[in-house]
């Protein structure tokens, strides 16, 4: 009974025993949902899925399209040519990735009956060709100057595919990572190919909890979803490295164009000019968050470059109200919807104070994010807000702002119609070479810009905390994990 | 006064910052940016919360939501539990077997449990909130009242009454509630108590008060996310509630002290 007892404390002690762990933990705000590329959308999921699988293309520094696995060539128009690296083919299975693999990937992706979410951004892909183990063709139905930029779902093996196996909770990919573990309520495990290294995935929903579990030693690395006070918090403690970049996830003001209040551009530029976004920023997202005034960053090669035209001015919002019918006796009344999550509702009622300032009424509803979602999707709302994480393409023009994209469509929620910025969607995608699609998406955000279906608030900045043990790790400014690639930790 | 200590005063300044708060209609929702998450200090006792709103002011306004729910669902669980439980108790035979078992029935079920589900079915909000503690409050009092009238129905008063022919209902009201209100008296004020609990519960929950109106609950829940920088959030408000439910408590305690004669004057004696 006695040895029984010691033996049972022993356990205890070793469950308890994290700070020792050589692998690095990594804590996440919300489990990734699926290891599978073909369905994939959530952003932890797609981030940890670009560690375990490769994909054809990739983006550079300024989310242009570069060859990842493959490198291209363009024989025409409608038809392009990828020849795939030598190296570093292995699946996990042992099998080598060849272009029947990626033929396969592609092609369960595109049949209807597989509902894969991805589907949609490949509608231009008319069929594809296997020239050699090491090459495959692809032949478009029309000409499309942002088709290599749709090529990053990770590759499969072909026999997977055809055997039907499940690859939610487990991977079979060739990326720099390997899967190792993901047990049903235990924590995902990863292990880097080149040197062994583990990387264990903790998630935990609630911030304070995160950084207690920091503070303890049982979680190495954070990055992103903590409030600014949290972060303040820990630099005073000094335990820790903390660094921060500009983010490029575009946080903005949906307005129903649908709804009778919200026609008049008075009205609309009235709400851009009443919210006093620095303040916002100053208070509660912290340093590295930036002033947005379009979907793309200004770094990206098709991002708007021009100024910021909606600053902080209450008294030209007021005029801006007079003029569309609105005063003291007779003032405007939007609702205004958000999801449940605590920073977005803190959000949301300091722009319901400050459009109050100007004479607009605000009515907040917050609801659970299903409902939210739902509700924005179908149409049922005056004002929300939302963010688009993770956009590289301008393909994301059409999906948000093209008269033809009002969901299930697309994402054009709030059915803005503009006949020139249907066509200058059509021109872009049509256009030669990058510089003047890039020409032509200036102008598409110009036009947006000044007549605001979307308020643009601000592009959402990258924190990083790390244990002093934890070095080499790099922030990227989509918030993605690939500075795993390079991380490394000390040994105690 | 004196007789029941220091907890009537806080139980007299609850009900009165209560009432004075509405009085001066304190600002419970205006939002100072640059007073984010500001701690106590000489010019706010009480400090800021995440929106840089007064906890002072907003403790106030939870004061009156803690009151009046718990005012009003006790005035409604009394009054229903007490018609219910001495009209089963007093016409016994089939009428007190359906009672008894719709009792069972709400006794077999945690009432907090049953509280937070009518709550999630009907919806979040105030007065949702009143109704569901008061389809859980009632039973208590009723099988309270029942048992009470079961004790003193057959004395010689009730018997009386009923020889003169008096009306079921004149002897329930005169002769049957007025002997069993003591008990009930003091039963309410740990009622009272259990209310503000569990309004504070639901409204942690999400299922009260609903933002930007504040309630204790809901400001304990909020402020749980801030533990780490800013714990007056969390500690104030859970002082307050605290200190109140422990005052009613004590004050019921005294109460039935005071109500039992026997006590009483062996207490007088003894002094």
């Amino acid at each position: 009974m006695r040895t029984l007892f010691v033996l049972s404390i022993l356990i205890a002690v070793s469950a308890c025993s994290h700070p020792e762990s050589t692998s690095i933990r990594f804590g996440l705000a919300n489990a990734p949902i699926s290891l599978d590329p073909r369905f994939a959308t959530d952003a932890t999921s797609s981030r940890i899925n670009r560690l375990l699988y490769q994909r054809l293309v990739d983006f550079d520094d300024r989310l242009r399209p570069v060859p990842s696995m493959a490198t291209m060539v363009r024989l025409s128009d409608t038809h392009y040519r990828f020849h795939l690296k030598k190296s570093g083919r292995l699946f996990d299975n042992g099998s080598r990735l060849t272009a029947r693999d990626v033929m396969a990937t592609y092609q369960y992706v595109m049949d209807r009956k597989n509902a894969s979410p991805h589907r949609g951004s490949l509608a231009s892909i008319k069929r594809m060709e296997v020239i050699s183990d090491d090459e495959i063709d692809f032949f478009l139905s029309r000409t499309d100057s942002l088709f290599p930029g749709y090529l990053t779902i990770g590759i499969l093996p072909k026999e997977v595919i055809d055997n039907n196996i499940s690859l939610d909770r487990q991977s079979l990919g060739s990326g720099p990572f390997r899967f190792v573990d993901w047990p049903g309520s235990g924590n995902l495990v990863i292990e880097r190919r080149s040197d062994k290294q583990r990387v264990e995935f903790i998630p935990v929903k609630d911030a304070t909890v995160r950084v207690l579990k920091l503070l303890r030693g049982e979680i190495d690395l954070l990055q992103n979803d903590l409030p600014v006070e949290l972060v303040s918090y820990l630099k005073k403690k000094n335990k820790f490295r903390i660094s921060g970049r500009p983010g490029s996830n575009f946080t903005y003001l949906g307005l129903n164009m649908r709804e009778p209040l919200l026609q008049d551009t008075n009205v609309r530029k009235a709400i851009a000019y009443a919210i006093d976004r620095k303040t916002i920023i100053k208070y509660l997202l912290g340093s590295y968050t930036r002033v947005a005034n379009a979907i793309l960053t200004p770094g990206h090669w098709a991002g708007y470059k021009g100024g910021t035209p909606y600053s902080y001015k209450p008294g030209t919002a007021r005029s801006l109200l007079e003029r569309a019918g609105y005063n003291k006796e007779n003032p405007l009344i939007l609702e205004y919807k958000t999801s449940s999550d605590p920073l977005r509702i803190r959000i949301a009622t300091i722009i319901q104070k400050q459009l109050k300032e100007v004479g607009i009424e605000v009515r907040l509803r917050s609801f659970d994010w299903a409902t939210v979602y739902g509700d924005i999707k179908e149409g049922r709302f005056q004002l929300y807000s939302l963010s688009w994480v993770g956009i590289k393409n301008p393909d994301i023009f059409r999906y948000v702002f093209h008269s033809q994209s009002i969901p299930p469509r697309g994402a054009n929620r709030g059915a803005y119609n503009s006949l020139v910025v249907d066509r200058l969607i059509e021109e872009a995608d049509q256009a030669e070479n990058d510089r003047q699609s890039s020409i032509l998406y200036q102008e598409i955000q110009k036009i947006v810009l000044d007549e605001l279906p979307y308020i643009p608030l601000w592009y959402e900045g990258q924190v990083l905390i790390t244990a002093k043990s934890i070095e080499d790790y790099r922030l990227m400014p989509d918030g993605n994990y690939d500075g795993l690639l390079d991380v490394r930790k000390q040994k105690p | 006064m004196k007789h029941f200590g220091w907890s009537v005063w806080v139980l007299v300044a609850w009900v009165a910052l209560s009432v004075f708060g509405q009085i001066i209609s304190i600002d419970s929702t205006g939002i100072e940016v640059k007073h984010i998450l500001n701690g106590p200090s000489w010019q706010s006792w009480f400090g800021y919360d995440d929106l840089g709103r007064s906890v002072f002011n907003r403790l106030l306004s939870g004061s009156y939501t803690s009151c009046v729910v718990s005012l009003t669902v006790i005035t409604i669980s009394v009054s229903v539990g007490t018609i219910i439980g001495t009209i089963s108790g007093y016409l016994g035979g089939f009428v007190d077997t359906v009672i008894v078992r719709i009792i069972d029935i709400f006794l077999a079920f945690p009432g907090i449990l049953l509280a937070i589900a009518l709550a999630g079915i009907m919806g979040s909000g105030v007065d949702n909130v009143v109704i569901a503690l008061s389809i859980v409050g009632w039973v208590g009092f009723a099988r309270l009242a029942r048992a009470q009238t079961l004790s003193i129905k057959h004395r010689e008063h009730v018997l009386a009454a009923e020889a003169m022919g008096t009306r079921r209902r004149m002897i329930i009201v005169r002769h049957l509630i007025p002997l069993i209100s003591t008990p009930i008296m003091v039963e309410a004020t740990f009622g009272v108590a259990s209310v503000i609990i569990a309004e504070a519960g639901l409204s942690f929950l999400g299922l009260g008060v609903q933002a930007p109106d504040a309630s204790w609950g809901s400001m304990i829940r909020d402020g749980t996310r801030y533990m780490l920088i800013a714990p007056h959030l969390v500690l104030i408000p859970g002082v307050v509630l605290m200190s109140v439910v422990l005052s009613v408590n004590l004050a019921g305690d005294r109460l039935r002290d005071w109500m039992d004669v026997k006590t009483r004057f062996d207490g007088n004696k003894a002094n």
